[in-house]
């Protein structure tokens, strides 16, 4: 499905990713810790972060499971999985390649200045 | 809670269509609400003001609620073209068929299919609910009529008012259960079609070609009129194939149209266990058949002797000529006297006697080859032909047997097929055919009893095959011949599987439990002791001039396999 692939592929769902390799985390705490990590500079409309979680667990990159809260509710954890941690490398590498090219192409346009 | 949270929860799930993944992801959202509105207060926020902040970094409700919509409600168009095309398939393959042994596999396939399918379309209009739901009708008929064993007030066999009855009902559940399932995804097709330049197939002339064959493949049946055969299969593929190019033109036009309605429902457990349960019904039935050959259930019963001076005396003669002295001294004096003219040269023997037509009919001569010296010699398969007599006669019980094996369920699926077993006693093998039937409603069998000599050292089940050859031609199986007076004239047992060995000897090679599970029928005997047959040689000696010759040799009529 087109919408799943889009929001497990865009910029956010690399960051998300990049959270959850470190440990397992419930959404709330996802957008916490993007906030806290990108001093920040990332803010995104929380909701959204929902659709993006739900995406890439339909890509299996994550998958999520249920905890009592002490007030007798329910939360909900997400963990990256085995292809979400391949996924991850891979996207990080070409965000990467990305990136030192853009600088690259800036520097030479700063020189040239 | 307050109202703007519920508000914004209900509409972000709102497009949602799982229950369950809707529920979670409310909860979810409202945890994630409630521990920012918490973050608010901590820092001093009142209640009010912590939720509606809460709320507003949530983002735009649209957004998400679109988002998670597309996500997790699974397209309708993508889930009805599923639907149609499962239905079509379904209807594709209960057009062909394809067997292995006796068993229908395309058939099976194609019910099923049209059963996912009117599963997942019921909920599309009123047609295709009601076509569900006399689908239901239609499997606990089937378990009825199949399995009526349980049932305890009928007399088997079952009448035949009682078997067309049940046939005809049956057939009626069947009619009913297309019409309401054409007429449904007509009604889908039309609505799809309106405004296009699309033509909805129409449906009632479907309903037509399915009445149409079947109504003359019940008259043929109740009149037994075989001329009536050949119409009846042109008439059910031209109609068939009528039906299936017409659920072919709904599902294009659903399809192109991009048509959807809401109601699709994914094929899921409940429609996934109430297909299981008809399949294991069905499946139960080559169970049972492999239970025969593993573990025969043996149920002791003595039948009471007859002696009269005559059959005393062909007894003496028959046991002078070599035959095995159980046979001999166990059958009955009917079965004694029938035997009189028969001498060891006879392949067959079998009574014209009307009235006690196919009790004991023939003694089979099959030159075997002893597999650790190479030599021939020759056994003899006795057959006891009860199951005949039983239909004709009722359950006739004679006295010379002892042992009485029950196979029970059991479900056979053709006419064509004969079930019986093989046992050994002595190193001579005896085939025998069901003493007693038990039907169902249908007037299948769907239980055996055989009876067999006392202390049979082994017992095999085997299901033959009346006709057929060129199918199980490449396998090397032992075909035994039966007398062309015989209306099982050409009998074709699956029983035996040779190899080739170094030497170039034929052998029985027995098959490995695991190819059971791929050729139930061909296979049903395990192990069929240690000998080897060439089938082609005994074959051509059983059918030509060669058999006098083979019986001046010595060791054809020599102690084996009559060793007493």
């Amino acid at each position: 499905m087109k919408i799943s692939k889009e929001l497990a592929k865009g910029s956010n769902g690399l960051l998300v990713l990049s959270v959850l390799r470190r440990r397992e985390l419930y959404g709330y705490q996802i957008i916490r810790e993007l906030e806290l990590q990108s001093e920040e500079v990332f803010q995104m409309s929380e909701g959204t972060l929902y659709p993006i979680l739900h995406a890439l667990e339909k890509e299996k990159f994550l998958e999520s499971y249920w905890e009592e809260k002490e007030s007798g509710r329910r939360r909900r954890y997400y963990r990256i999985t085995e292809k979400g941690i391949l996924e991850l490398e891979e996207r990080t590498k070409e965000w990467k390649s990305y990136s030192n090219a853009v600088e690259k192409v800036l520097q030479i346009g700063m020189a040239g200045a | 809670m307050n109202d703007q949270w519920e508000q914004f929860l209900d509409d972000v799930v709102s497009h949602i269509r799982d229950k369950k993944i809707k529920d979670e992801t409310r909860e979810e959202l409202l945890d994630h609400l409630e521990d920012r509105k918490e973050r608010f207060m901590r820092f001093g926020d009142s209640e009010e003001e912590a939720e509606r902040k809460s709320l507003e970094l949530m983002g735009d409700c649209d957004t998400i609620s679109n988002q998670l919509g597309k996500l997790h409600s699974f397209s309708y168009i993508d889930q009805l073209s599923r639907a149609m095309l499962i239905t079509f398939f379904g209807f594709l393959f209960s057009l062909f068929n394809i067997n292995i042994g006796s068993v229908s596999i395309l058939n099976p396939i194609g019910a099923s299919l049209i059963f996912a399918g009117t599963y997942m379309l019921r909920g599309c209009n009123a047609k295709l609910k009601k076509a569900y739901r006399i689908t239901l009708l239609k499997i606990v008929w089937t378990a009825f009529a199949y399995s009526s064993k349980a049932i305890p007030f009928f007399e088997e066999p079952p009448s035949e008012w009682i078997t067309y009855s049940v046939i005809i009902v049956g057939m009626t559940i069947s009619t009913i259960h297309y019409a309401y399932l054409l007429l449904g995804i007509g009604e889908l097709s039309e609505n799809a079609a309106d405004g296009t330049n699309f033509v909805a197939p129409n449906m009632k002339r479907c309903i037509a070609a399915y009445i149409l064959p079947n109504v003359i493949l019940l008259l043929g049946t109740i009149t037994e009129n075989n001329s009536l055969v050949i119409p009846i299969l042109i008439i059910s593929f031209l109609c068939f194939a009528y039906i299936v190019i017409s659920v072919w033109r709904a599902y294009t036009i659903i399809k192109r149209t991009q048509y959807r309605t809401e109601s699709v429902a994914k094929f899921n457990k409940n429609g996934a266990l109430i297909l299981v349960g008809a399949i294991v019904l069905v499946a139960s039935s080559a169970l049972a058949t492999c239970l025969i050959a593993s573990m025969p259930k043996i149920k002791s019963e003595v039948y009471n002797q007859v002696h009269t001076e005559q059959a005393d005396k062909i007894r003496e003669e028959l046991i002078e000529k070599g035959f095995p002295k159980d046979v001999v001294k166990f059958l009955p004096d009917e079965e004694i006297e029938k035997c009189y003219p028969l001498d060891e040269t006879s392949v067959i023997h079998r009574s014209d006697e009307p009235g006690v037509y196919g009790d004991f009919l023939h003694i089979i001569g099959v030159p075997i080859i002893d597999r650790g010296t190479g030599e021939r010699a020759m056994r003899y398969i006795y057959t006891f032909d009860y199951g005949y007599s039983s239909q004709k006669h009722g359950h006739i019980k004679y006295g010379y047997r002892d042992s009485v094996i029950v196979c029970n369920p059991f479900f056979a699926y053709s006419g064509s097929d004969s079930y019986g077993i093989f046992y050994e006693k002595d190193n001579v093998i005896y085939k025998q055919e069901p003493i007693k039937l038990h039907y169902n409603l249908i007037n299948m069998v769907n239980g055996l009893e055989y009876r067999t000599l006392k202390d049979a050292s082994r017992i095999y089940g085997y299901m033959a095959f009346t006709g057929d050859p060129i199918q199980r031609c490449k396998r090397s199986e032992m075909m035994v011949y039966i007398s062309e007076k015989y209306p099982f004239n050409y009998t074709h047992y699956n029983v035996f599987d040779f190899v080739d060995d170094e030497a170039g000897a034929l052998h029985y090679n027995p098959p490995p439990l695991s190819r059971v599970s791929l050729n139930w029928f061909d296979n049903v005997i395990l192990s069929f002791g240690d000998f080897a047959v060439k089938p082609e040689d005994w074959q051509r000696e059983l059918l030509t001039d060669e058999w006098d010759q083979l019986e001046s040799e010595e060791n054809v009529f020599g102690n084996y396999p009559f060793q007493h």
